[in-house]
């Protein structure tokens, strides 16, 4: 009986592909396969979402975030300029846009479920005169109206839990950004029709769009002086504060409108009805402080006015 | 956008620490199969009655762990099927690198040939997700040591 | 190339031991079948799916078993075992080993 031991070739039970390639290859077609999906499924999502009657949105809307600390004089302001550009925004019959404010300094503003929109004091307080507040309101109206806050929820909902199903291994999570890009990609197209509805509104009130730009200027004033850069679009829920000035110029000169023309200043109270909205903020903080009980996070809601 | 980065980041430090250490490790069994190239091992089970051998159990083991870069393939494979090819090496060199330590310690008793050889494997640590921590193989034969010397 | 799983080949006798040869082979589903296996999950059955994933691990191994022993100049592998290990979720890696030899 004889025993050898001849040596074996290398290569038979290891296959000689290169591990970068099959990385590339795999990679690629997952994340294309799941952008593609993505999409569809917020095409889907969105448009079941708009089945949902308007009217049941109220139900939904998160109340612990909505709080008035607006004083009757600036209601009553805000509403008249409310009414007048849901006339020209020809908003639906039944769907009513609900204006709060706080006094809060939070620089930004949103509108969500139900209609409701909420204005910050940080905001409006930088607010040059009344073109520019006009524009704010009909950005978020026009949210309102294209049901911007409900379509996201489906969108979101759609694409996040047929991915979470798909992609169970946690190696894979990172794959779960081709989702929240997609997402990101629908939210800046929304942010676009807004801005441009809100224009079309804005010229149909005061016969110009001089005094749009300046909402956009103070955005990016304030950016720069909070120091905090701004993301490359495609991680961004808004399109850079560049591009939204630019898409107006265009605008302008496409359909003819004048961009110089005379602003119309805030009342003259404004600055007053600020603080007295600032002071209500404040107190109601306090009081909030001695209730006990959880804090409220609020996270962030659809709609809002700059990423932030 | 950060863990996006920090993910690239770890995948490119697996695939780079990875692939050094696998040629490394492969470099040193080829090495050492050479060496202990004299030494058979056989999985039959009936050895020769001819001489007398003395017999002692031998064992060798291996435990191997997975790097990033070889789980995130084998994870997208999960999604598509087919051969995981990351871990077709992996396995390869704790097999080989087992039996070459069984065998090691075979000729370290002056053994002429390993009998009735068996493989087991087990994995260990399934780590978070019961994603894969780390492979051990173990192999164990019987030496046959020649009483002549 | 017999490959048997018995110690002796009645009949024939072994000329030469050419040492251990093994193939082994590592493979994964892929998501349709682990969707359809989570509904049998609910319902009960045969996962086909897997079933089939296995039979084409096994034979792919013991083709590579083959492979190697062709390379070594045997004729024949005998006291073949099998091995199956979990390597990971989802994949099941099927380890084939045995002695190839000479047959005369």
């Amino acid at each position: 009986m004889k025993y050898r031991n001849p040596r074996i070739p290398e290569g038979i039970n290891v296959s000689d592909r290169h591990p970068l390639k099959e990385l590339f290859v795999l990679a690629g077609g997952a994340l294309l396969l799941l952008f593609l999906l993505s999409w569809l499924l917020g095409q889907f999502g969105g448009r079941l979402a708009r089945l949902l009657p308007f009217e049941h949105e109220a139900a939904l809307a998160p109340v612990s975030l909505l709080r008035n600390d607006a004083g009757p004089e600036l209601q009553a302001y805000l509403e008249q300029l409310g009414s007048r550009l849901s006339e020209e925004m020809a908003l639906p019959d039944g769907m009513q846009v609900h204006l709060q404010m706080s006094g809060d300094d939070t620089f930004n503003a949103f509108a969500t479920l139900g209609g409701n929109i909420l204005l910050y004091r940080g905001l409006l307080e930088q607010l040059p005169h009344e073109n520019a507040l006009v524009m704010l309101l009909a950005h978020e109206m026009a949210h309102v109206e294209h049901r911007d806050p409900i379509v996201q929820i489906g969108q979101g909902a759609a694409i996040q839990v047929t991915l979470g199903l798909l992609i169970g291994d946690p190696n894979l999570a990172v794959l779960g950004s081709a989702g929240l890009y997609t997402q990101l990609h629908y939210t800046r197209e929304m942010e676009r029709e807004a801005d441009t509805e809100a224009l079309v509104a804005v010229q149909r009130l005061y016969g110009h769009i001089g005094g749009a730009r300046e909402l956009f200027n103070v955005i990016h004033a304030q950016r720069d002086k909070s120091g905090r850069e701004e993301m490359p679009a495609i991680f961004s829920s808004h399109p850079l504060d560049a591009q939204r000035l630019e898409a107006i110029g265009d605008l302008a000169r496409e359909r003819g409108w004048s961009e110089t023309g005379e602003t119309t200043p805030l009342p003259a109270a404004f600055g007053r009805w600020m603080s007295e909205a600032a002071a209500r903020a404040a107190k109601a903080k306090e009081e909030d402080a001695l209730k006990p009980g959880l804090p409220i996070s609020p996270a962030s809601p659809a709609g809002r006015l700059h990423p932030g | 956008m950060y863990n996006l980065i920090l993910f690239l980041v770890l995948l490119s430090l697996g695939y780079a620490v990875g692939q050094f250490a696998e040629r490394r490790h492969y470099r040193s069994i080829l090495q050492r199969e050479e060496k202990l190239n004299s030494l058979p091992a056989i999985a039959s089970r009936y050895p020769p009655t001819e001489p007398h051998y003395q017999q002692a159990l031998v064992t060798g083991s291996t435990v191997v762990s997975v790097d990033y870069f070889k789980r995130f393939l084998a994870a997208l494979r999960n999604l598509f099927g087919g051969r995981v090819t990351s871990y077709e090496s992996l396995l390869d060199r704790a097999r080989r690198e087992s039996l070459l330590r069984m065998k090691q310690q075979a000729a370290a008793m002056g053994a002429a040939m390993v009998f009735n050889v068996k493989y087991e494997t087990a994995s260990i640590s399934k780590g978070r997700g019961n994603s894969i921590g780390s492979i051990e193989v173990l192999a164990y034969g019987t030496a046959l040591i020649d009483p002549r010397g | 190339m017999l490959i048997s799983n018995l110690e002796l080949i009645p009949g024939r006798r072994v000329v030469e031991h050419l040492g251990l040869v093994q193939g082994s082979s590592v493979r994964a589903k892929h998501v349709g079948r682990d969707i359809m296996a989570g509904v049998k999950n609910i319902f009960g059955g045969e996962l086909k799916g897997y079933t089939e994933l296995l039979q084409e691990s096994r034979e792919e191994a013991m083709q590579r078993l083959q492979q190697q022993a062709e390379a070594v100049g045997a004729n024949a592998i005998l006291n073949v075992r099998f091995s199956t290990s979990s390597v990971a979720q989802g994949a099941a890696e099927i380890y084939v080993y045995g002695t190839a030899v000479i047959l005369d």
